[in-house]
């Protein structure tokens, strides 16, 4: 949807709703019996050359004479009315009158000066009728409007009738025209004064300003209806209500062009083209099209803007764009009403406008309120999930501190023992096995007993180094038993091409794991005649074979579980106790030692 | 054969029958000649300034201290004198410490005597061993991931001496490398010397190794 299409939805709304307002709102002829309306008569124009004629109520005199006054006369008779207490009621008329029945008076005189001029505009008139003024037949109603220069004679209705009923209906059109008028300027200074202040104490968001701006306009505007001016004696000043009437749309447009990001700075400048054009009028000379000037601008302008903001969805501009829908359409009758077609102006809507103005801004208000307070709870909600997070990996992060800490305490220690077994232990051997070789003892049995400690020893140191990297160790372990593979006229074929990754990577897994391996080389050299010795690693097996004689594995095994457990099925526990498998082929020209175990679980 | 020609050896070493079998297997050599032996680090330091000694053979694990002051004694002495350690593993632990000292390789107490004398002269002729564990430590130095995360420390190794460093840690032989990377055996030589020489003259190698044993452990 784009803006002409929002905004000929906006026109097309807002008539329906002027349409239906103007339905409701008509003053519907008095259906009651015991009233009358009188709506023949005679008008005659004493300050015109004009000869009396017939008048039909509503009486609307519109043109620019200095000073207008009209003498309406109308007749009734005793006899169509209620035997009861009678009164004569007017629900509106512009801007004074005096009244008379049957030649008695019910109003004080006619004051020409200020503030009295207009001392019936914008509320009904209401009097009782002593019944010794009335007779039976043929009472006449003599009634003599009066209205300064710029405003318009008129009288909309007559009701003679029953004093209760006539009552009612004067105090409810009191209280529409003059109390909701005064309401609306209670509400709408206090508006105006809370966000002035809202504006002060937050952080000065210039949000708060327009709408305050916006909300001292519709003070202004509603000024009028409120009869304060003829209490106070303030001048009436249409300028002052157009600049206003511009002023509200003004600054909500400001509102929305900032808020809303809805870029419309070419009807900013057309509302201050016509601000500046309203002021340049006054100035010059009086004139009702301005006023329509101001009507018509502020009317399109308004649709305009409303139909860009119906295009930018989401639920509350929709609510913002339903209800200054409304306040258009209020603001399109009550113009029509006042500069097109008077007769309408019985009852009026502009009075209401200015509290309908004050709701559309403290919605808006509300709504940006209560979106900014989602924001910040989804915020906060963000915010304390994250502190969880970090929270979880702090004490992971402590957890992990501990175990290093933990691991290298251990580390530290094993090293230390290590240490000790090297220096003690390791060196004790090498010298035995000097103090054998320098005495030609020839000892066999103890010097493979020596060797082999040794060579366990070595294997053990070996594992216990924290860069324990299982290729890392055996080709340690080829370092050692290089000279032993020498003796026996071996060699190794290696083949170390993936650094194996046992399943649970450790020190001890690595000594069981070297073990096997160690054991396995040094059976091959002990007893499989064989030439060469192959060693290959992937990175879950490792592959010890021979180019030897082979031996019968079945038979090797009955015979060692015989024997207590040693050789070949320690060979197997050893694997079992490491998560590996351990396959043995042996045949006539050679045997392969298989280990396989499963893939490493990924690093936590 | 000239005097010039022969080197003279000190042994520090404090298991007798060790220090005699060293003693002999190194006399063994026609370029070797023992002139001394000690069995006590300040023994040992005392025949090293009396003596002044062209090689200084020396266990670590003393009872009176480590064979490592001993090797820096030899470093900073005014004539030329190298040093060698005599290790009963070539572990990792003790040898890298006594390169950092100073010494110029090591040799394995358990090894045939009749290899002894050989591999000293070929350690003093620039081909020092180097077993899979000093291999792997090196390449933890340098290697591209560290477990913890850790700044790799450079010590400036080339990318061919990375991959020596490869093989050796896999235990892969001298001319099995050499084959593997289509190089000769003395071109891999000079590689393991051109790598310890970086690792001894690198300047800020006490806090490496500092930093990376703590990331090992």
């Amino acid at each position: 949807m784009n803006w002409i299409t929002g905004s000929i939805l906006t026109a097309l709304t807002a008539g329906l709703i002027a349409l239906l307002l103007q339905l409701t709102q008509a003053d519907l002829p008095s259906s009651d019996a015991d009233t009358i309306s009188l709506s023949q008569g005679i008008v005659c124009r004493p300050d015109t050359a004009q000869p009396c004629a017939p008048v039909t109520l509503p009486y609307f005199v519109i043109d620019n004479e200095n000073s207008k006054k009209a003498t309406l006369t109308f007749s009734f008779d005793r006899t169509d009315l209620p035997s009861d207490l009678t009164a004569v009621y007017l629900p509106r008329l512009s801007d004074n009158m005096s009244l008379t029945i049957n030649g008695t008076s019910f109003t004080s005189r006619i004051h020409d000066t200020a503030p009295y001029y207009r001392s019936l505009w914008n509320r009904p008139f209401y009097a009782i009728i002593p019944d010794s003024v009335l007779q039976d037949y043929n009472n006449t109603l003599n009634i003599e409007l009066s209205a300064t220069q710029e405003r318009n004679l008129a009288l909309v209705a007559i009701h003679i009738g029953e004093a209760d009923a006539l009552l009612l209906r004067s105090e409810l059109m009191h209280l529409y025209r003059v109390g909701f008028s005064r309401f609306a300027l209670g509400l709408t200074i206090a508006t105006a004064i809370s966000l002035a202040i809202f504006w002060l104490f937050r952080q000065r968001k210039p949000q708060f300003l327009l709408m305050a701006a916006a909300a001292a306009c519709a003070t202004v505007y509603s000024l009028q209806w409120t009869r304060l001016d003829q209490i106070f004696d303030l001048p009436d000043t249409t300028t002052a209500r157009d600049l206003a009437v511009l002023g509200q749309i003004y600054f909500i447009l400001r509102y929305a062009d900032m808020s809303l990001s809805m870029r419309l700075p070419v009807l900013l400048r057309a509302i201050e083209a016509t601000a500046v054009a309203t002021v340049f009028f006054a100035l010059t000379s009086q004139d009702w099209n301005v006023t329509l000037l101001v009507y018509a601008v502020t009317l399109l302008i308004s649709i305009i803007a409303l139909g860009k903001l119906v295009t930018i969805g989401g639920l509350w501009t929709r609510a913002f764009w339903l209800v200054s829908v409304v306040l258009l359409a209020v603001l399109t009758i009550s113009g029509y009403a006042r500069l097109i077609d008077p007769t309408m102006a019985l009852y009026g809507f502009a009075q209401i406008s200015p509290m309908l103005m004050t709701f559309t801004i403290i919605g808006v208000l509300l709504a940006e309120l209560a979106y900014a307070q989602r924001r910040s709870d989804a915020m906060t909600r963000a915010l304390s999930v994250q502190v969880a997070e970090k929270t979880a990996e702090l004490a992971k992060s402590y957890r992990q501190m501990e175990r290093f800490t933990r691991d290298r305490a251990v580390a530290d220690e094993r090293q230390r023992i290590m240490l000790d077994l090297h220096d003690g232990v390791g060196g004790q051997l090498v010298n035995a096995l000097a103090y054998m070789e320098s005495t030609q003892t020839t000892d066999l049995t103890l010097r493979d007993a020596l060797e082999e400690a040794l060579r366990d020893l070595s294997l053990m140191i070996d594992s216990m180094t924290p860069s324990g990297d299982v290729s890392v160790l055996l080709g340690m372990l080829r370092g050692r038993l290089e000279p032993l593979l020498a003796q026996h006229g071996l060699v190794f074929n290696w083949q170390i091409e993936d650094d194996p990754v046992m399943p649970d990577p450790g020190p001890s897994q690595n000594l069981r794991l070297m073990r096997i391996a160690q054991e396995a080389i040094t059976n091959v050299v002990k007893h499989a005649n064989a030439t060469s010795i192959t060693v290959a690693t992937d990175r879950t097996s490792l592959m010890i074979s021979d180019d030897g004689v082979g031996f019968d594995v079945h038979a090797a095994l009955a015979r060692a579980g015989q024997a207590g457990g040693f050789g070949l099925p320690g060979m197997q526990r050893r694997a079992k106790s490491i998560g590996a498998q351990l396959d043995i082929r042996s045949c006539g020209n050679g045997t392969e030692l298989i280990l396989t175990w499963p893939t490493a679980h990924p690093a936590p | 054969m000239s005097d010039s020609d022969i080197s003279s050896v000190l042994i520090v070493e404090d298991r007798i029958h060790t220090a005699d079998r060293l003693c002999a297997a190194v006399n063994a050599h026609p370029k070797l000649t023992v002139i001394g032996e000690a069995h006590l680090v300040e023994r040992g330091l005392e025949l090293l300034q009396q003596l002044r000694p062209r090689l200084l053979l020396t266990d670590l694990g003393l009872p009176d201290g480590s064979g490592v002051d001993l090797i820096r004694a030899a470093s900073a002495a005014d004539w030329d004198c190298d040093s060698l350690v005599v290790s009963v593993f070539g572990d990792e632990h003790r040898v890298i410490s006594a390169i950092r000292a100073g010494a110029r390789g090591y040799i394995l107490k358990s090894a045939p005597s009749m290899d002894i004398g050989e591999s000293m002269q070929s350690i003093i002729e620039g081909g020092s061993p180097m077993s899979p564990q000093i291999a792997r430590f090196l390449l933890n130095l340098v290697g591209p991931e560290r477990p913890d995360g850790m700044e790799n420390a450079d010590i400036g190794l080339t990318q061919r001496e990375q991959e020596v460093l490869q093989a050796v840690a896999r235990g892969y032989r001298r001319q099995e490398i050499a084959d593997r990377l289509s190089i000769s055996v003395g071109t891999v030589g000079n590689h393991v010397n051109a790598i310890y020489r970086k690792l001894e003259v690198s300047s800020n190698i006490e806090a490496v190794i500092q930093a990376t044993r703590m990331g090992l452990l």
